[in-house]
């Protein structure tokens, strides 16, 4: 396992990250557990997790998982999704973060997240005001880093024109969708994060199991992201099912049997060997994916295969994907 | 233009067709001027780079013949090549001092009115561009500065290094913006809004394709004739699918439907979204500035704007996203060696 630096920040995370929004949803909490076990085994040091993932069990489980190890771990969780139904119980105010930092560390049973994230950017909250929330989270000793997820662009750089105006902190770090069937950061959001040194945490690499050759043709199968079981299988439809994606993925199934690679190594060290990203964020909902992403992560795969699977995602590459979260904000998804 | 003072018509003449061996020649030039300017247009676009420098040369000889320089906002560009030197191109302070000067010379005036760089050059540290041009408007060599062709994030960034530095700013970003080449709309022109910077959206009639009138075959006198060739066809490649086709077909339908002239429709969509200041045209001929005059001298009716805007819509959804356009993505990371 490589352990890179965060962006320009001192501190080092494994490349491999795991995802925890199945924590409490696909995965019952002993799954969970077994689940960070056998990653962290595998060298992983790195979490992601959301207040928002399955009305705050996935952090609930992820506490239970850190007692007794909670230097060792390189916590992430993220703030946004609606709290109840009362007029501040959504949108990252100055309000809004304080109640949500306080919630989020007694379900993870910790008195600090290594890297607290913005979940959305904030539309009806002036940018220096949750810049200045986020700062003073880190100043009270209750982050050590902040990020953002699914910003756009110039979003993040207001937000970090912001904080040097302000002497606040600023966020280091930017979480986004990026796989072969989601290229479109490369447009904008990896060449800004390249030029100020925020690191990128890409999640769903493999477009939630499309890339690993599944779910292909509108055919779901049992217990993936796209059949009904999954609260946000429809999303990941939207996302995703498209016929111009399914004729990627045969192309890049060919190109995986051709030099006798996984598609789950070469898809996600597609994403990986993109020098302006730091780490994959990856799920699974078993502990056999995760020995066989850790199997893949150590798997060599030739740079003419990466240039292969650039060339054959070519046609969807300027697909515009929205910046939006999976999480309504209508519905009422964290808790207090 | 923006959140200036400064008052500009809501449509712009653009000239890179002046003195273009595929354009027009200086006589029309200057016919095409004086109409546009009769007709109420006050906004006069032109860059050091078109027709190697003549574009400006015929704007400053019909300013020396007229006596209409001052009723006009004259917006020049920098950035392109426009020597073999290897600082002949660029955003260097070392460029844009010496290029201004020469467009200067060319367009016969003591000051540009909006001086944008032409795309984002990435060799050349933002704060070093700002500083040059904040330093040629404190001479009064320029009075606005803008920006075109840049990402959302660079123009992010450079308006943050303009307020923390205190300089002039950029007050209008100039950009692709057409049915078919809808990308500005998703992130660039809400940050130009929320900023107050103009949007002054080119090629609003997609090089003509949008006029209806290459869904046979392409006139081998137009933008996609002879002169697309020239370049590569350029053009050719960006427009000339079948999607596009079809969509370009749909609205020749609902102009036939609804008796209005395409151009009308296209130019309308752009001028009318919510943040655009000013859509940029261009005209080689009389006739194609009177065709334009006559478009913009009256709104399509509601109805089918509303079937414009399915037909955008519908495009919008399976269209490739293209902004910022290629010229502008030299920042863009590709997969590195394991």
């Amino acid at each position: 396992m490589n352990y890179v630096r965060l962006g320009r920040t001192g501190l080092k995370v494994s490349e491999y990250c795991i995802g925890g929004d199945n924590f409490g949803g696909q995965m019952d909490e002993a799954e969970s557990l077994r689940v960070m076990a056998a990653a962290f085994d595998g060298g992983v040091n790195f979490i992601d997790t959301a207040n928002v993932y399955e009305e705050g069990r996935s952090e609930t489980f992820v506490g239970k998982f850190m007692q007794g190890r909670r230097y060792d771990v390189i916590l992430a969780s993220k703030g946004n999704g609606r709290l109840g139904l009362g007029p501040n119980d959504r949108q990252v105010s100055r309000k809004y973060a304080m109640q949500a930092i306080d919630d989020s560390l007694r379900r993870l049973r910790t008195d600090y997240i290594d890297l607290y994230q913005i979940h959305d950017f904030p539309t009806d909250v002036p940018v220096d005001e949750f810049v200045l929330a986020y700062s003073d989270i880190v100043q009270a000793g209750k982050a050590r880093y902040i990020g953002v997820a699914n910003f756009a662009a110039f979003q993040l750089v207001e937000a970090l024109w912001q904080a040097e105006k302000l002497g606040a902190r600023r966020f280091d770090c930017l979480q986004g969708r990026y796989s072969l069937l989601a290229r479109d950061p490369e447009r904008e959001l990896l060449p800004v994060c390249k030029e100020y040194g925020v690191g990128v945490m890409a999640f769903s690499p493999r477009a939630g199991g499309l890339l690993l050759g599944q779910d292909l043709h509108f055919k779901a199968e049992p217990g993936s992201r796209f059949s009904p079981a999954f609260r946000h299988y429809q999303s990941f439809r939207d996302t995703y099912w498209s016929q111009a994606n399914f004729d990627v993925v045969e192309k890049i199934v060919a190109i995986a049997k051709k030099y006798g690679i996984s598609m789950n190594a070469l898809t996600s060290r597609w994403v990986i060997s993109n020098p302006a990203v730091t780490v994959c964020i990856m799920g699974a909902h078993t502990v056999e994916h995760v020995r066989s992403n850790l199997e893949a992560w150590n798997e060599d795969v030739p740079r003419e295969a990466l240039d292969e699977a650039t060339a054959a995602s070519e046609a969807v590459r300027t697909t515009y994907s929205e910046v939006t979260s999976t999480y309504n904000q209508d519905q009422i998804s964290a808790k207090r | 233009m923006g959140r200036t003072g400064v008052k500009v018509s809501n449509l712009c003449l653009g000239s890179d067709n002046f003195g273009n061996p595929f354009g027009c020649n200086e006589a029309t030039s200057h016919q095409i001027m004086a109409k546009a300017f009769d007709a109420g247009i006050n906004f006069l676009d032109t860059s050091d780079s078109y027709s190697i420098g003549d574009s400006e040369r015929v704007i400053g000889n019909y300013f020396r013949a007229s006596d209409r320089r001052d009723q006009i906002v004259l917006a020049t560009k920098y950035r392109s090549q426009v020597g073999d030197g290897i600082n002949d191109i660029g955003a260097s302070r070392y460029h844009i001092v010496r290029t201004v000067e020469a467009s200067l010379k060319r367009l016969k005036t003591d000051r540009i009115d909006l001086l944008y760089c032409h795309s984002w050059d990435a060799e050349t540290p933002i704060e070093e561009m700002l500083r040059a041009v904040d330093d040629l408007i404190h001479q009064g060599k320029v009075l606005y500065a803008g920006a075109s062709n840049f990402p959302s994030w660079v123009l992010a960034s450079a308006l943050w290094t303009s307020d923390v530095r205190n300089l002039y700013r950029f007050e209008a970003i100039q950009s692709v913006f057409n049915i078919l080449q809808p990308g500005l709309a998703v992130e660039m022109i809400p940050l130009a809004k929320k900023h107050g910077v103009a949007v002054v959206p080119y090629s609003p009639l997609a090089s003509g394709f949008l006029t209806g009138k290459h869904l046979g075959s392409y006139a081998s006198d137009s933008k996609f004739g002879e002169r697309d060739d020239s370049r590569g066809g350029v053009l050719k490649r960006r427009y000339g699918d079948d999607l596009r086709h079809e969509t370009v077909a749909g609205l020749v339908s609902v102009s036939e439907r609804y008796g209005e002239p395409v151009i009308r429709l296209a130019l309308q969509w752009v001028a009318e979204h919510d943040g655009v200041t000013a859509p940029i045209f261009g005209a080689r001929r009389i006739d194609q500035l009177d065709g334009i005059l006559d478009a913009w001298s009256r709104r399509a009716s509601d109805e089918a704007m509303a079937e414009v805007r399915e037909i955008s819509d519908e495009f919008g959804a399976s269209a490739p996203m293209n902004y910022p356009p290629v010229s502008g993505q030299a920042g863009v990371t590709t997969p590195r060696a394991v």
